[in-house]
């Protein structure tokens, strides 16, 4: 497990996560209980980084990105953005600094310009129309998408709105859930081009997917989660061949 | 004034009861399986109100305030009580939700009534105010219980639109507004279509009472018209309180919804 400083070779940590245990709620013979998901997280991330959480599905990655933004709190641990610990922060103004977009993006029942602007209406501030449309512009969706309405949209479009959406307040961080899982190519391609835009242009960013090639196209960092346990990786080539298997020793790391 | 009141003494009854035997026929043939449920109703009902008319009575005859608050402190834990049993929807301290929601809503629209609208003189005359609060806790316990059991279930059923709002920015009372909003509605329609027709489709209770009992028409519908506007008022106001109530059961202070799992 590498040395995890807060200046990583005289950067900052943007986000990083201090030995933390997460519980998922679950149902155990008909009592709910907490069941322990992953135990003793440590990972860090540079401001502009990126990191990529790989693993199979179940394996609490879900659970992990919830933490960033606090819609939950680790059961031990700690969660640091720039260093100060998320519970000591007020939750609403960490979600504007840390954006999440979840696996099947809700879009609310409005057009498309009304969701986009939603997170700054919450702060009685309006979103220029220029503003959207250029928005939309990055993920190459032209401006007559503005007009339309959540269920109009392909699932391609409607993926790269709600990220866009995620993006109207100029978070520090972006967390996604598997954003091209559901994708055609095509959508997928775009999505990929404007995340990796905005993360040249600072913008620190979180993936988690279950996809191979998608880790091969971040080429960065990975988080390899399996079995309770999270193991930092520099590169995406340290990791095994084969795709993980839910095997006990877990075997992630090339023999090599 | 009409002529002297008809009473109905107990024989009276037993030849009423032949209605209920109509409905044990009508449910015997075409085998709706309903008549121990007629039976059992018929039977609850003439003992329960034989019960309430006999403490009623002895209450009117023995007016004093510390007769008439237990009543009401009766009424109302009933209400609540039932009112938590009838929402399935998981929801946590279901019980707080409805007292504060029941106690406050009812108290205040029953003061008001009672206090400004009638002027009695003594405020715990139990002939207008236990009939009173009937109708007012009744009518905010229906409307409390639609509420909050809309809104509990829109809210696990809605959990990714609300967790979507969060995390966007969203307060746990801006997440919300648009569950909250149609909770109300759900729970404050029915007061509002009960006074769209009344009158016309329907003759309630309190002014066919007043009438029967030889009141002056005139003045029985200025009593059914406070009784429209009071339980359209009780149904808000409880409505608005219980959602307040339960919205802070369903987030942390550091707003995250919580999971509920009964």
């Amino acid at each position: 497990m590498p040395a995890l400083r807060q200046r990583t070779e005289g950067v900052m940590a943007k986000l990083m996560l201090e030995q933390v245990d997460i519980d998922r709620p679950a149902l155990v013979d008909g009592k709910a209980q907490r069941l322990r998901v992953l135990s003793a997280v440590s990972f860090s991330v540079p401001a502009g980084g990126r990191l990529a959480v790989f693993g199979p599905s179940g394996s609490g990655k879900t659970s992990l990105l919830r933490l960033l933004n606090r819609l939950d709190e680790p059961a031990g641990g700690r969660v640091l953005l720039d260093g100060e610990d998320l519970r000591g922060l007020d939750a609403v103004a960490v979600r504007r600094r840390v954006g999440l977009v979840f696996q099947q993006p809700f879009l609310f029942d409005q057009t498309v310009e009304g969701n986009l602007g939603y997170p700054l209406k919450l702060m009685h501030r309006e979103l220029p129309r220029e503003t959207a449309a250029s928005l939309l512009a990055e993920f190459g969706l032209g401006e007559e998408v503005l007009d339309r309405r959540g269920d109009q949209l392909s699932g391609g479009q409607g993926q790269r709105v709600a990220v866009a959406r995620a993006l109207t307040l100029g978070p520090e961080v972006l967390a996604l859930d598997e954003p091209t899982s559901a994708l055609d190519a095509e959508s997928a391609r775009l999505l990929l081009e404007a995340l990796m835009r905005r993360n040249a242009a600072g913008l620190t960013v979180i993936v988690v997917t279950h996809d191979r090639a998608l880790l091969e196209q971040l080429d960065c960092p990975v988080l390899a989660v399996e079995n309770g346990q999270a193991t930092y990786l520099h590169a995406a080539g340290d990791m095994a061949p084969t795709p993980p298997r839910p095997s006990k020793a877990g075997l992630l790391l090339d023999a090599g | 004034m009409g002529d002297a009141v008809i009473n109905i003494h107990y024989w009276d009854l037993a030849i009423a009861a032949v209605l209920v035997l109509a409905s044990m026929v009508v449910s015997w043939r075409l085998q709706l399986g309903l008549e121990r449920d007629l039976v059992w109703g018929a039977v609850r009902s003439f003992v329960q109100l034989a019960l309430v008319g006999f403490v009623l009575g002895w209450l009117i005859k023995h007016a004093h305030w510390y007769l008439t608050l237990p009543a009401l402190a009766l009424m109302l834990g009933v209400a609540v009580h039932t009112a938590a049993g009838r929402v399935k929807e998981p929801l946590a301290r279901k019980g707080w939700v409805f007292t504060v929601a029941l106690v406050t809503g009812s108290l205040l629209v029953l003061a008001f009534v009672t206090g400004v609208v009638l002027r009695l003189p003594n405020w715990y005359d139990p002939q207008y105010v236990l009939p009173l609060a009937g109708m007012i806790i009744g009518n905010a316990m229906n409307a409390a219980t639609l509420a909050v059991g809309r809104f509990a279930g829109d809210l696990e059923r809605r959990r990714n639109e609300v967790e979507t709002a969060l995390s966007l920015g969203a307060t746990a009372l801006q997440a919300v507004h648009p569950i909250r909003r149609d909770a109300l509605r759900t729970a404050i329609i029915p007061a509002v279509n009960g006074m769209l027709i009344v009158g016309v489709v329907s003759l309630p209770g309190m002014m066919t009472g007043q009438i029967i009992a030889g009141q002056n028409p005139a003045q029985a519908v200025l009593y059914q018209v406070v009784v429209m506007y009071m339980i359209t008022a009780a149904a808000s106001l409880t409505s608005v309180i219980a959602l307040a109530v339960a919205v802070r059961q369903c987030f942390t202070s550091a707003q995250q919804l919580v999971t509920t799992t009964q």
